[in-house]
């Protein structure tokens, strides 16, 4: 009797077949979501409560900041913008459109870069808050 | 601070000082700044009978931070202490990195109140910052430097991140500059509130010059009522009390000007924390901070009033400022 687990499935992983529609070669790996929700967790609800010292709790609160800002944040969205910027200007030279008044596809550009640069800052609100900082400041 | 730094700064403090001392406690104070700043106490054993203790500021240079240099702000502060600016008593520079691997200044601490800025400390702070304008490029017998805040910033940022809207902004600046702009008065750069220290009432010193550069009183007082002192008062109530108390003042199309380079000089300064973090020399979330939100914070508040501002009302010379 055949083997279900025998020499002819050895290129499989853990010992079962491979099936090349599929991506089923890959190790498990957990979505950088979950693993930045498991550290954000940890920190608020099980670290934080046992410590006294506000200071450190203040620490623990700016590392939970940066860890929902990189929990949060578009790694995607740069390369779009960037092809985006590239498709409006083409070979010119980005600056050189942003400071001509009489090319047409300035007001474009200048949307998409201010866009991208709103999409910044309202990922990036949460590590200004923990900076003490109002946005009123400035 | 490991036993071997503080071993290294008891050393070296006790060669400055002329006499043994250790450090004591040691206190780091903020990780987003120019400076690795450390509060120290003195252990000195050789006068166990003196009052408090001597606590002194240890500012050592983080590889670029802000892109500035101590050994050219304590010439600047000792300087300038020298002309009756209120600034902390420079002790010791260690402009090769000998002592502590990188270049490093110490300063006696300066003890301040724990309390907001009151209106009599606002005026005290204007009254000191013009001072500071009218005591001429000829300080201690040096002339001190004059560095155009536009390239200079732009160069800076330049060398990090090519970032289209911060030349454009750039270009602006150099396009809107206003024909009486000054470049002869001493400037802070950074004014304002965190970075003076007041009893109450009076301003006892102005600290962080790590900035300063001849240029035009216009950067300060535009940038302390829209930045720095904003949380004080209102911008209204920054430019009505300064010109109150100094007779100076600007129309609005030229402090635009003085506010967009401001904020431009924000959005350059804090990128340079951007290699900083990456290297991981200091991997502290307000170096994240400073790289990213303060940047584009400075940047898009720039960029906004450029795009607001109408040109022609603003190109070349709009008024003359009133002493």
């Amino acid at each position: 009797m055949a083997s279900s687990v025998g020499p002819e499935r050895a290129g499989g992983v853990a010992g079962r077949a491979v099936d090349p529609s599929a991506d089923s070669t890959r190790a498990v790996r957990p979505s950088e979501r979950a693993l930045w929700t498991a550290v954000i967790r940890t920190l608020d609800e099980s670290i934080r409560p046992s410590v006294a010292d506000a200071a450190t709790v203040h620490q623990i609160d700016r590392v939970i900041a940066l860890a929902t800002y990189a929990r949060e944040r578009d790694v995607d969205r740069a390369r779009a913008t960037a092809e985006h910027v590239a498709r409006i200007v083409g070979a010119d030279d980005v600056v050189d459109v942003l400071s001509d008044p009489g090319d047409a596809r300035r007001e474009p550009l200048r949307r998409v870069l201010r866009d991208e640069l709103q999409r910044c800052l309202d990922e990036e609100r949460v590590l200004l808050r923990g900076f003490g900082f109002v946005e009123d400041d400035a | 601070m490991d036993g071997d730094r503080r071993a290294r700064l008891s050393g070296w403090l006790s060669d400055a000082l002329g006499r043994a001392v250790e450090i004591g406690v040691a206190e780091r104070i903020g990780t987003g700044h120019a400076h690795e700043m450390w509060v120290v106490v003195l252990r000195d054993e050789h006068l166990p009978t003196r009052g408090d203790p001597e606590r002194l500021v240890v500012r050592i240079e983080q590889s670029g931070v802000f892109a500035t240099s101590v050994v050219d702000e304590a010439r600047w502060v000792r300087a300038l202490r020298d002309a009756g600016v209120p600034v902390p008593e420079i002790v010791a520079v260690d402009g090769e990195g000998d002592a502590l691997g990188r270049p490093t200044a110490v300063s006696r601490f300066v003890e301040g109140a724990d309390a907001g800025i009151s209106s009599d400390v606002a005026d005290d702070l204007i009254r000191h910052v013009d001072h500071l304008h009218r005591v001429g490029d000829q300080v201690g017998g040096a002339r001190l430097p004059a560095v155009d805040q536009v390239e200079h910033w732009a160069g800076v940022a330049g060398e990090i991140e090519v970032v289209p809207l911060i030349d454009e902004t750039r270009r602006w600046l150099l396009d809107h500059r206003p024909r009486a702009a000054r470049t002869d008065a001493p400037v802070h750069g950074d004014v304002g509130p965190g970075n003076l220290v007041h009893d109450g009432r009076r301003v006892v010193a102005l600290t962080d010059w790590e900035f300063a550069h001849l240029g035009d009183p216009a950067e300060d007082w535009v940038f302390l009522a829209t930045v720095r002192g904003a949380r004080v008062m209102p911008v209204e109530g920054w430019r009505r009390r300064i010109d109150e108390l100094t007779g100076w003042r600007i129309p609005d199309a030229e402090w635009r000007y003085w506010e967009v380079l401001n904020h431009f000089k924000g959005a350059c300064a804090n990128l340079t924390a951007l290699p900083i973090f990456e290297s991981g020399h200091t991997p502290s979330v307000d170096m994240l901070t400073v790289a990213t939100a303060l940047h584009h914070h400075f940047l898009a508040r720039a960029i906004d009033i450029v795009h607001g501002d109408p040109p022609l009302e603003a190109r070349g010379g709009v008024g003359r400022r009133r002493r």
